[in-house]
């Protein structure tokens, strides 16, 4: 903590914001990362995971189990490197709502189906209040990212007009 | 906004075409075989979970039957009183099919309940599955936290046989 930062606590919740949308970045890139690598390995049973949760029928089981290695995989690439970090923040908390609503709903039917959050890595072996907070994590530090960026955004876009102004005059 | 749905539009893109490439450069990839990916998914039912206390509830009134598929001798030591043991092992045909099928075809009940210990959760599922795949059971659950959680709540066993 900087002496300039003890003068003006405006400061420190700054910079703790930053250390807290790093950390929620470089989970997010982890989580993504791990998921999207494990699944992609195993194709076909990222296609039965989907299919386990008995809510889709089957083309729309086949397309989201093949895109979702892949998806995750570019998201976590996205959180380490600030590549289109607004729209890739939008896609994960999207992913995670729905993947929070398949969870709620397998919850509601007492249905025993693996998560499939890390295709044959069973760290949940059911889908149940663990795996819903898992994916209530994701929507949160999604939104959490999504603030931040688009925050800093919307000032770099300020500062760029207002330097245009300064320029012409 | 059009721009943050721009860039997830980028993103879902670049994700599908590196789905799509994993795909076809992964042995067992599901492109080289749909029908194949289609069969399984299938034979893919769903299996449920009971609480133990439901289940005991359950026996009580006749709507459910139990299979302890443990082993014969952790059966033996101790079981849910009601329980019918049938090791999981014995669904792996034909050895055991004509056993099976005659044990099977006494329960009655529009339920069935596997148990095993907590942490043999996806040998569980699979004998359920089994039942409702090949033995025309309707309806078929796991017990949720296995026969540690039939002990910790406190409801009935048994010993031999």
């Amino acid at each position: 903590m900087t002496i300039a930062s003890l003068e003006h606590p405006e400061g420190v919740g700054r910079r703790a914001m930053k250390i807290a949308v790093i950390l929620a970045r470089f989970l997010l890139a982890v989580l993504f990362l791990a998921a999207g690598a494990l699944k992609g390995m195993h194709p076909k049973e990222s296609v039965l995971s989907v299919g386990s949760y008995h809510l889709t029928p089957d083309w729309i089981s086949i397309a989201a189990g093949i895109s979702l290695p892949g998806i995750e995989v570019v998201l976590g690439a996205s959180m380490l490197t600030g590549f289109c970090l607004r729209g890739a923040t939008v896609v994960s908390g999207t992913l995670g709502i729905l993947f929070a609503g398949g969870v709620i709903s397998a919850i509601v039917r007492n249905l025993d189906t693996e998560c499939g959050c890390f295709g044959n890595l069973a760290i949940t072996p059911r889908a149940d209040f663990r795996t819903l907070g898992l994916e209530v994590a994701i929507v949160l530090l999604s939104a959490l990212v999504l603030v931040k960026a688009h925050s800093t955004s919307t000032r770099q876009g300020i500062q760029r007009s207002s330097d245009r102004s300064v320029h012409r005059a | 906004m059009t721009r943050i749905l721009r860039e997830a539009f980028v993103i879902v893109v670049l994700g599908v075409i590196l789905s799509i490439g994993a795909d076809l450069a992964v042995p067992g990839g599901v492109f080289r075989d749909l029908e194949a990916a289609r069969t399984e998914l299938d034979l893919l039912v769903p299996v449920h979970f009971v609480s133990a206390r439901a289940l005991h509830q359950g026996l009580e009134s006749g709507t459910w039957s139990l299979i302890d598929a443990r082993g014969r001798r952790d059966h033996q030591r101790s079981h849910p009183k009601g329980s019918v043991s049938i090791p999981a092992a014995f669904f792996d045909p034909p050895e055991h099919a004509a056993e099976l099928s005659s044990v099977l075809g006494a329960l009655r009940s529009p339920r069935i309940a596997v148990m095993m210990y907590r942490d043999d959760l996806e040998d569980a599922r699979a004998v359920a599955q089994a039942l409702l795949l090949d033995h025309g059971f309707q309806y078929a659950a796991t017990v949720d936290g296995g026969f540690e959680a039939w002990e910790r709540a406190g409801l009935p066993v048994e010993t031999a046989p």
